[in-house]
């Protein structure tokens, strides 16, 4: 019986070791999203379909905003997207976003613009992930 | 409880608003500055507003003076609640010092924004309990708590108040002091506590037979003032005498004990131009005459018998 226990602990002490040196996952973070809304399933998928819509209309904002040089926009959009990508634990595109606000509040728009392509592709690949782990969550 | 959550951001707006839901709140939801602080400025507005920072409209740190500068004006409390990016924590310092309470750094914490907003409503509470209280002192403060009417201080500052309206509207006010006659006999008689019961019924009488913008306080013992806005010689003639009256028309039962008592006044006239003391000797002096007529009777200082 002891036996038995002891083998199960160590078996749950390998598994945590394990998770821990994965590298955390940039694109979306599924357990660090689910647990911040304590498991609420519901809530997480009501979130990704308005973030998803809403994300979609704020590149398309930073897209106009940058071919008609105004940083300002700019600047406001990339925040908002910063903070929603946040709230999703996609951290990949928030890090991406953020570089945008920076770049665009010092007025560095060639930069933004660099770097505006290199989001659309995470974004795209974050509705992927999202789509197939959270959207389709029973 | 209600709480104004102000958040352009469709994922911060949606966590927020589920979560404090499940939590038993009651969430009032804008999308924009200029929305929130339309919603804080309605009749029985959330107490608690949790803001973003940039919002477009007006900014949550604008919103939060615009509350600190109107809650100088308003006996209330609004605790505010900032939201801002983990990024941005150094403009925490601003944002307190524009008057937030607290803040919360995005993406939330669960359990960290139910703590905070948990504080957050102890704050709120503890406000509107000293609210209340403060409330309550100033009433005690201004009521005489025997007769529930004005007590001296405020039943002064009142006529002092309505002088200075009279000398602004050139318009006249009067004054009634009224005494219990023969008090001491009716204490002795009866008893202080039978004397106290006559004191309040004819508080009570006098409040039937005045008008609903004049007023009464306790002067001092059984001497009470009546204050008559806007009332000449003969108005004010005519409500004395039916303060008279309504304190004839029948005798005091205390208890199952029938006391007769009656009243005596001396009335007192002007246009404004009078100080409050001037007023009070005039009318002293004239409650004088009206005991030595021989009581239960109105004299007015300006007329002479």
């Amino acid at each position: 019986m002891i036996e038995k226990w002891l083998k199960e602990s160590e078996e749950m002490h390998d598994t945590k070791i394990i998770q821990e040196s994965l590298p955390k996952d940039e694109i979306f973070d599924k357990n660090s999203f689910l647990e911040r809304l304590l498991d609420d399933e519901d809530l997480a998928r009501e979130i990704i379909k308005e973030f998803l819509e809403d994300s979609l209309s704020q590149i398309d904002t930073i897209k106009k905003a940058l071919s008609n040089n105004n940083p300002k926009l700019v600047h406001r959009q990339a925040h908002s997207l910063k903070g929603a990508a946040a709230n999703v634990s996609a951290t990949a595109l928030k890090k991406l976003a953020y570089q945008i606000e920076i770049a665009s509040k010092t007025g560095d728009m060639a930069k933004a613009s660099s770097l505006i392509s290199k989001l659309v592709e995470q974004f795209e690949a974050l509705k992927k992930r999202l789509t197939q782990q959270i959207l389709t969550i029973d | 409880m209600r709480i104004l959550i102000a958040e352009d951001d469709v994922t911060s707006r949606l966590i927020l608003e589920n979560m404090l839901t499940k939590w038993g709140y009651d969430v009032v939801a804008a999308t924009d500055g200029g929305d929130a602080w339309k919603k804080l400025q309605e009749e029985d507005a959330p107490k608690l507003a949790i803001l973003d920072w940039m919002m477009p409209g007006m900014e949550g740190i604008e919103i939060c003076r615009r509350i600190r500068e109107n809650s100088k004006k308003e006996d209330q409390y609004t605790y505010v609640t900032l939201l801002t990016a983990k990024e941005s924590k150094e403009n925490i310092v601003t944002g307190m010092d524009a008057g937030a309470d607290d803040y919360i750094t995005k993406p939330f914490d669960m359990h960290e924004l139910r703590v905070r907003v948990r504080a957050g409503q102890r704050i709120v509470q503890l406000q509107s309990e000293l609210l209340e209280a403060k409330k309550n002192l100033e009433l005690l403060s201004r009521t005489d708590p025997l007769t529930g009417v004005l007590n001296r201080r405020a039943i002064l500052s009142h006529i002092e108040n309505e002088l200075s309206r009279a000398k602004r509207n050139s318009s006249h006010i009067s004054i009634s002091m009224l005494d219990l006659d023969h008090f001491k006999k009716i204490n002795d008689t009866f008893g202080h506590l039978a004397g106290d019961a006559v004191l309040r019924e004819s508080t009570n009488r006098v409040e039937e037979a005045i008008r609903t913008y004049d007023t009464i306080g306790r002067f001092g013992g059984e001497e009470f003032i009546v204050v008559l806005p806007g009332a000449k010689q003969t108005d004010a003639l005519t409500v004395a005498e039916r303060i008279r009256r309504k304190i004839n028309e029948k005798i005091a039962d205390v208890d199952g004990v029938s006391i007769p008592f009656t009243i005596s006044q001396g009335l007192a006239t002007c246009n404004g131009k009078s100080t409050v003391d001037g007023l009070i000797a005039k009318a002293d002096e004239a409650l004088y005459r009206a005991k030595e007529k021989g009581r239960n009777c109105v004299v007015h200082a300006d007329v002479q018998e």
